[in-house]
């Protein structure tokens, strides 16, 4: 049986089990007429089967039911109202169909004998099939009631009734057995007794198991006059089952059949009582909390649309849709006759936004809103100083309240009571709500409570919008940098060019998405190669500009440059007169003479060389002005060409003030710190290793450092094949 | 952003010179209050100023444009912008860029003030 309960039944199994559950009653039915036949109707071998059939009878529709209760009902269903008026009406129909059956119950039953005909066992059998049906309908129904309003004693109390209920039928069996004639079984015994107390707990602990009704305020007028109605009518009928069956009249040979034919039936007058009581409480719950039930409605009605607005919040983004929502919303939740919002526009004037108005409304929106804007909106906004700032304003007689004026409205609607909801976003005013009503003290003062509460989620759902808006924006920018990024990067050679005897090594990292610094590797007029070193002033996106303009134009002179030097003039007469006057570009450029380590340097304002020999580290600082700072004639007469014999194993280094201005805990990293680097680089033939080793410890620092700007460096080394072999 | 950070720009009026006095850190976001103390000046119709660089602990790139942007006005005008008392670390960045070669850097208060008066006795 286990298994079954803890499994979903399919259509086949439960025809299975009701199939078993008529069979049984076929079968009882004819052992009964067969014992009937032979005149054994009253033997115990007779009662045993007859037992042992309802049994039968009662075990798979329980099964079906249990199941039915764990498993096809969610616990949402079943608290739904509909879903209990219905198993209500179900019960008293079948309430019904029993006291029609009973009116045509066979004669010698009703005086309290045993039936005369085949006819009469038949019959009486399906009205205790019918009874069975009901018994097992009221207790599917009391125990899914207060499975779904459980409160903290429910357990308790469905056990003591689960507990009570068995007892009753336990008590009920011997004596069943003892006493074939139905009169001594009812009264005249100790049993009886027992079984009556026993009832009458059960009664008592339906009643308080029945305590967590508070459902029924929040149900509608409708739904609990359907409540008080079907209360009464199962109280009623219930009350008659009851003494029918209890009560020994000359009528009430209904319990005769019960006990005699069907043994598991006759604990139908015990349910019927339950359910009474369980009824009277519904009832009298019903009757007390109609009255509130407006007000109880209303509170509803606020609280699902604050709820609403809640999730409002969450999923708007468009800030006019949200608004437009919020208006409609207060009209449905203040019962406005109509409602509006304005907004202020780019020029700071209010404006009408969206208008919104009750089905009560002869007028339409459209109409309405021209009125408005002719008359409300109309040139000046003169009404501006009485609009509140940021609580909520209520206008409760606008006959007393003369400050503003809406007769132009008169001929379509009257408007005799005004909500004014202002909006905001942050500090900012953003509009207002207009609510309005068309009698005078039109809101509920309670409502104006509620209003505070909702213009401050409005407004938070309004600072929502405008953030996410905001940050849409934001990424939509981060991307535009990111492409930038990305096209800068793409300026800058990643491949070092090959050269006999020589290496370079170069990197930069920039401080923002994109930077200033910039360096190149370009061929002369004679087909020297230069290396290029570029730092524009300040960083971030004006310093990349100037960047990318650089190398335009460091592409477009050098294949016209004598020398290094040459080729830094032209720089500066092609940008001087083009560049902002606060900006400059600091330069330096090495171009290699020959392949025995002659190269010549020059340096327009940028950091010095860092020349590293065998046995020493030397700064040089041929003299130039920066890029842009000054007209070609003093720049070309200050910039020095400076030649160098390099030495086999010799490194020259370009490197920005990015480099020699990183902080580490307060203090720079200096020019000292870089030579100690190169110092320990090991003698090697390329200068890859230095350029690797400094980038490492770069990013290691300004890892832990606030990166201050771009960083910058180009490495040459050079080693002669020949010495080297 | 540390102690440092802090930047102020003081203004003394001298017969004929206006003499700006420099504290701190000047980088690209203190650069703007010196730019509007520059052309405070300028507006006022003054032309010679001098700058004291004393108390001056550091100054970036953006801080050194600043006086690129007044200097061709300044100098159309018959006046000039003079640098002088520069701590040895804000000096170099001055004098790497090239500096020394378009402004008159001077170490002294009193020679530039009075190189500022030999001009105007010349006139």
């Amino acid at each position: 049986m286990i298994n079954y309960i803890s499994k979903d039944f399919s259509g086949y199994q439960k025809s299975i089990l009701w199939i078993i559950s008529i069979a049984s009653l076929a079968t009882k039915a004819t052992i009964d007429n067969i014992f009937f036949l032979f005149d054994g109707y009253n033997s115990i071998v007779a009662l045993t089967l007859r037992f042992i059939f309802s049994i039968l009878v009662v075990m798979p529709l329980l099964i079906l039911y249990t199941n039915y209760l764990f498993f096809q009902f969610s616990s949402k269903d079943y608290s739904r109202f509909e879903a209990f008026v219905k198993d209500s009406y179900k019960i008293i129909v079948l309430i019904s169909i029993i006291f029609f059956l009973s009116i045509f119950l066979p004669e010698s039953i009703k005086l309290g004998g045993l039936p005369k005909r085949v006819i009469d066992i038949i019959y009486i059998n399906f009205l205790c099939f019918v009874s069975l049906y009901l018994i097992l309908t009221i207790y599917r129904y009391l125990f899914l009631w207060f499975w779904f309003h459980k409160h903290k004693s429910t357990k308790l109390y469905n056990r003591a009734i689960g507990i009570a209920v068995a007892c009753v039928v336990i008590f009920e069996i011997p004596f069943y057995f003892y006493h074939a004639n139905p009169e001594d079984i009812l009264y005249n015994n100790f049993l009886t007794s027992i079984i009556f107390g026993l009832q009458f707990t059960l009664i008592i602990l339906t009643f308080l198991q029945a305590k967590r009704n508070d459902w029924i305020a929040s149900l509608t007028k409708p739904q609990k006059r359907n409540l008080i109605f079907v209360s009464m009518i199962i109280i009623t009928l219930c009350i008659i089952l009851a003494t029918f069956e209890i009560s020994n009249s000359n009528d009430g040979k209904f319990n005769n059949a019960l006990y005699n034919l069907f043994p598991i039936a006759s604990v139908l007058p015990m349910f019927s009582l339950m359910l009474i009581s369980y009824h009277i409480r519904l009832f009298f719950s019903a009757i007390m909390y109609y009255p509130s039930t407006k007000i109880f409605e209303k509170r509803i009605s606020e609280i699902s649309s604050l709820t609403f607005l809640n999730k409002l919040v969450a999923q708007t983004i468009e800030l006019d849709k949200l608004i437009e929502t919020v208006t409609k919303l207060s009209l449905f939740s203040s019962g406005a006759t109509f409602a509006w919002n304005d907004k202020y526009d780019s020029n700071n004037k209010l404006q009408l936004n969206f208008i919104e108005i009750s089905q009560v409304l002869k007028i339409s929106s459209n109409d309405l809103s021209t009125l408005l804007n002719n008359n409300y909106y109309s040139d000046e906004f003169k009404y501006s100083s009485i609009i509140p700032i940021s609580e909520p304003l209520y206008i409760e007689s606008l006959n007393e309240y003369k400050l503003l004026d809406f007769t132009f409205l008169e001929k379509s609607i009257p408007v005799k009571s005004l909500i004014i909801l202002p909006l905001q976003s942050g500090d900012e005013k953003i509009g207002n709500i207009y609510l309005i009503h068309s009698d005078e003290y039109g809101f509920d003062g309670d409502y104006m409570n509620i209003l505070s509460a909702f213009s401050d989620n409005i407004n938070i759902a309004i600072e929502n919008a405008r953030l996410v808006q905001e940050s849409i924006e934001k990424e939509k920018y981060k991307r535009e940098l990111k492409i930038a990024h990305d096209i800068e990067a793409k300026l800058i050679p990643l491949k070092m060019p090959e050269i006999e005897n020589y290496s370079f090594s170069a990197f930069t990292i920039t401080a923002d998405e994109v930077g200033g610094d910039y360096y190149d590797f370009v061929h002369l007029k004679d087909g020297s190669l230069c290396a290029l070193i570029g730092d524009v002033s300040g960083k971030g996106m004006s310093a990349a500009f100037y960047m990318v303009l650089l190398k335009g134009v460091v592409l477009g002179v050098a294949k016209e440059a004598e020398n290094a030097k040459d080729l830094l003039c032209k720089i500066n007469l092609n940008l001087y007169k083009s560049m902002d006057k606060q900006m400059y570009i600091t330069m330096s450029a090495i171009v290699i003479k020959n392949n025995e380590g002659l190269i010549e340097i020059s340096r327009a304002g940028h950091m010095p060389f860092i020349h590293k020999s065998f046995n020493s580290i030397n700064t040089i600082t041929p003299t130039g002005i920066g890029i842009g700072l000054t007209s070609s004639e003093i720049f070309d007469e200050n910039l020095e060409l400076v030649e160098l014999q390099l030495e086999n194993g010799d490194n020259i280094i370009m490197y920005s003030d990015g480099i020699t201005e990183l902080r580490i805990e307060d203090q720079e990293l200096n020019i000292e710190y870089l030579k100690l680097i190169l110092k320990n680089s090991v003698y090697n033939s390329n200068s890859n290793n230095f350029a690797k080793i400094l980038k490492e410890d770069i990013v290691k620092i300004s890892k832990d450092n606030h990166q201050h700007d771009d960083m910058t460096v180009v490495s040459l080394s050079y080693f002669s094949k020949e010495l080297r072999g | 952003m540390n102690q440092n950070s802090k930047f102020l720009v003081s203004n003394t009026s001298l017969d004929n010179v206006q003499l700006l006095h420099l504290h701190g850190y000047l980088d690209a976001h203190t650069a703007p209050d010196l730019e509007n103390a520059i052309s405070r000046i300028i507006n006022k119709g003054h032309s010679n100023i001098l700058v004291s660089f004393k108390e001056l602990d550091y100054i970036s790139s953006a801080g050194l444009g600043v006086f690129m942007a007044f200097i061709e006005d300044v100098r159309d005008k018959g006046g000039d912008i003079k640098l002088c008392n520069m701590k040895p670390k804000v000096f170099s960045v001055f004098d790497l860029l090239g500096f020394p070669l378009l402004f008159d850097i001077t170490e002294d208060e009193q020679l530039a003030l009075s190189k500022f008066s030999n001009i105007n006795s010349d006139k």
